[in-house]
């Protein structure tokens, strides 16, 4: 209903109430994969909705729109990567990101632990856990095979595990 | 799925990052492309089309030209030479000749993943 407001009349209120739902996820996962650098994760997460704003019209509602969105926001930070000459896919290589986390507590130790998983197993977590997609959903958003997906779950988990009882 | 697995999840689901607030939202808004009026958006188009029949146009002579002569390697270089600063003239006056849109179809790199 909000897109075919979107779409049909340029509402913009209506795009507004679609930041304002999904921003959570955007910029939490997002947050997540850049370390916890927040002023950066924000730029990609505007850029991720903008980029969604101009493409809504090519949304078929084939995938759940947090999905689409996910996707959109993934392809913003391999983007960025690239940019950086970095690496341009999610490796499976030990992850260098330190948080940058003023929460206390199980926060921190939870967002360090996060970030010294290799970025591929992070973000299966982070889009799997944190923000409730399916395996399939997040395999989609990730453009990667279900299987990969389950195995960088099952690894990503033992790890932190691991660090979380170290 | 045993008790230590159920916990990380657990853990994970209650410490999920996901920041919200209205600001963003505005700052997001705001940072959207404007609305162009239908007249604006008319003009456009009408300026776009002009422009790409314009290049159209030199194509055509090109060929033409191509097509009447002997059509070896010098007639191809005489067209070029014609052709090369026809094309940076036309540009020059009237704006690119063949609209982003249509050369990213061509060549679809660059920042725009789509």
């Amino acid at each position: 209903m909000l897109i075919a407001r979107i779409v049909h009349a340029d509402d913009r209120r209506a795009f507004g109430e679609l930041v304002q739902r999904h921003q959570g996820m955007v910029r939490g996962f997002l947050r997540r994969m850049l370390g916890g650098d927040a002023d950066l994760a924000d730029d990609l997460a505007q850029e991720t909705f903008i980029k969604a704003h101009r493409a809504l019209r090519t949304y078929r509602g084939g995938a759940k729109f947090p999905v689409w969105l996910c996707a959109i926001a993934a392809n913003e930070l391999r983007a960025e990567w690239r940019r950086r000459k970095r690496r341009a896919e999610f490796s499976d290589d030990e992850a260098f990101d330190r948080p940058d986390t003023p929460e206390p507590g199980m926060q921190r130790d939870i967002a360090t632990g996060l970030a010294q998983l290799p970025e591929a197993q992070r973000a299966a977590l982070v889009l799997c856990f944190e923000h409730g997609l399916t395996h399939e959903e997040a395999a989609a958003a990730l453009d990667c095979p279900l299987g990969t997906l389950k195995s960088h779950v099952a690894r990503g988990k033992s790890r932190l595990r691991a660090w979380l009882e170290a | 799925m045993d008790d230590s697995e159920e916990s990380i999840t657990q853990l994970l689901r209650e410490n999920a990052l996901a920041p919200r607030d209205s600001g963003f939202t505005r700052r997001v808004l705001t940072a959207l492309p404007q609305r162009l009026p239908n007249a604006a958006i008319s003009r456009r188009i009408f300026a776009d089309t002009t422009r790409f029949a314009i290049a159209l146009v030199l194509i055509a002579v090109a060929f033409l030209w191509f097509l009447a002569g002997p059509r070896g390697g010098e007639s191809i270089v005489a067209i070029l030479l014609f052709l090369l600063p026809a094309f940076a003239a036309a540009a020059r006056v009237c704006g690119p000749l063949i609209p982003r849109s249509v050369l990213r179809l061509v060549w679809p790199r660059g920042r725009d993943w789509r």
